[in-house]
């Protein structure tokens, strides 16, 4: 999937509410805060990042 | 069921996923974390409590900026610059309970002389949203209110200039009867299944369409005297669309049964019983690659107009309108357009010989008809941010504004327009 492919879906789920589209976050320790705080939490990032509270797990 | 909060870090997309669901499966851990201890989680729930996550806002707003020849677009454009189409947008949306939403959308909008230089604000959507069946393959469920009609790929979101491709929309979307197709006061019943092979969605709206709208009654008697307005009869619109996985390929046919029915103010009004009945079905198909798209739709319209007045006989006429349009994106964010777009207002009077005579030579015979060769170049600033500009050539003028251009024997039937537009969402 292209990264407009995803705005076009977001954006049509913002201005129709057929959905709720997700929540932008501003910094990647905001993300981290609330992916940790909140109840079933998923963030989208760009890249792996090196944080002592960040748990990785490779499924197979 | 549990509700998933998704995140999305700004300007930045899927690249990998920190999600409990796969924590079922064989995993290998490479670091462990510490478990929050009991004060910071005390501290986080008061911070947790100020931020709603059950209710969102989002907005729009753009601003168009016109120079024509020949007709005018949204205002005086012809041979001038008319910056007469502004759109600005806010909506709200409240989850009260794990399936039942709420939500508003009020919409301001200045379109040339439709809606005068002040413009108007109009609610433009406002529902309530009670999913009946939520299962991981799909969902049931029913919208009451003031719901927007799926009619093709871009009537519902038409007025959010982010979510189309050029500054006008194709013709299929005509403009000067976009307040019927807009939304109807009533209920949708929606359902989406998704599949190994792609998602499918589908939704009825059933109810009354705003069919008060003195551009759609001028154009239909043509008579700039008529003093009364059409009322909704019930209507229905509904579609059916596939899409690959993430969109790639899109599929949709839309079907639309609009009924109306003229409220004289008078008893002496020529018009008293007049009726129109509008059916109109619409094929899309669109394809998004990495550097190309493709989209194609195609639409035929009945429009049946019984009882105008006296002496003048019913109007059954078949309209006609395609486009297909390709687009090529540079980089990510930049992006351009090439669209051949056509409009026939009458399949039996194609070159609009048989009005041009029938109205005594008062209604020009390339009012029946358009095609439009569209050049277009947008560019995504930033997510929130996009501006573009766009040419088109124009043979014919079935589409303009009988309000913009009132003197039809000036109406040009060869023309072109230039238009820039600029727009902001969040």
């Amino acid at each position: 999937m292209f990264p407009y492919q995803l705005r076009r879906t977001w954006n049509k789920m913002a201005y129709t509410r057929a959905g709720q589209p997700p929540a932008t976050v501003a910094s990647m320790a905001e993300m981290l805060d609330k992916v940790q705080h909140m109840d079933n939490a998923i963030g989208y990032i760009d890249r792996r990042v090196e944080d002592e509270s960040i748990y990785y797990f490779n499924a197979h | 069921m549990n509700r998933f909060i998704t995140l999305m870090l700004t300007n930045i997309f899927i690249a990998f996923l920190l999600s409990f669901s796969v924590c079922a499966q064989e995993i290998s851990s490479e670091l462990i974390m510490d478990p929050p201890t009991q004060e910071e989680n005390k501290l986080w729930e008061g911070v947790k409590r100020t931020w709603r996550d059950d209710i969102q806002f989002h907005g729009f707003l753009s601003q168009g900026l016109f120079s024509t020849s020949g007709n005018n677009v949204y205002g005086q454009s012809k041979d001038s610059l008319s910056a007469g189409s502004t759109e600005m947008g806010l909506n709200v949306s409240y989850q009260a309970l794990n399936n039942l939403t709420f939500t508003v959308q009020g919409l301001y909008r200045r379109a040339g002389a439709i809606t005068g230089d002040a413009g108007e604000v109009t609610l433009d959507f406002a529902f309530f949203d009670l999913n009946l069946l939520n299962l991981q393959e799909g969902r049931i469920g029913v919208r009451g209110g003031r719901i927007k009609n799926p009619w093709g790929l871009y009537n519902e979101t038409r007025d959010v200039a982010f979510t189309h491709p050029t500054i006008f929309l194709p013709l299929a979307y005509f403009e000067r009867s976009r307040t019927l197709l807009l939304a109807v006061d009533g209920g949708q019943l929606y359902a989406d299944y998704s599949t190994s092979i792609g998602y499918f969605s589908f939704k009825f709206n059933y109810g009354w369409v705003n069919a008060n709208d003195k551009e759609v009654l001028t154009a239909i008697v043509n008579d700039p005297t008529v003093s009364g307005h059409f009322e909704s009869d019930p209507s229905f619109v509904t579609q059916l669309s596939y899409e690959t996985m993430g969109g790639e390929y899109v599929f949709a046919l839309s079907y639309a049964d609009l009924n109306m029915s003229y409220q004289a103010k008078s008893t002496d009004d020529p018009y008293a019983q007049m009726g129109a009945d509008f059916n109109t079905f619409m094929l899309s198909a669109q394809y998004n690659g990495e550097k190309f798209s493709f989209v194609s739709e195609y639409s035929l319209k009945w429009n049946e107009i019984t009882d105008i007045r006296m002496g003048v006989p019913d109007s059954f006429a078949v309209s006609e309108r395609w486009y297909v349009q390709a687009g090529y994106r540079f980089l990510d964010n930049l992006q351009a357009t090439l669209r051949y777009d056509s409009a026939i207002q009458n399949l039996k009077d194609r070159y609009g010989k048989g009005v041009e005579a029938k109205s005594g030579g008062l209604i020009p015979a390339h009012m029946a008809f358009t095609q439009d060769l569209v050049f277009g170049l947008r560019w995504d600033i930033t997510p929130s941010w996009m501006v573009r500009a766009e040419y088109h050539r124009v043979h014919g003028a079935a589409t303009i504004s009988l309000l913009d251009n009132p003197d039809l024997s000036k109406v040009a039937k060869d023309w072109n327009i230039y238009a820039l537009q600029i727009a902001f969402r969040f």
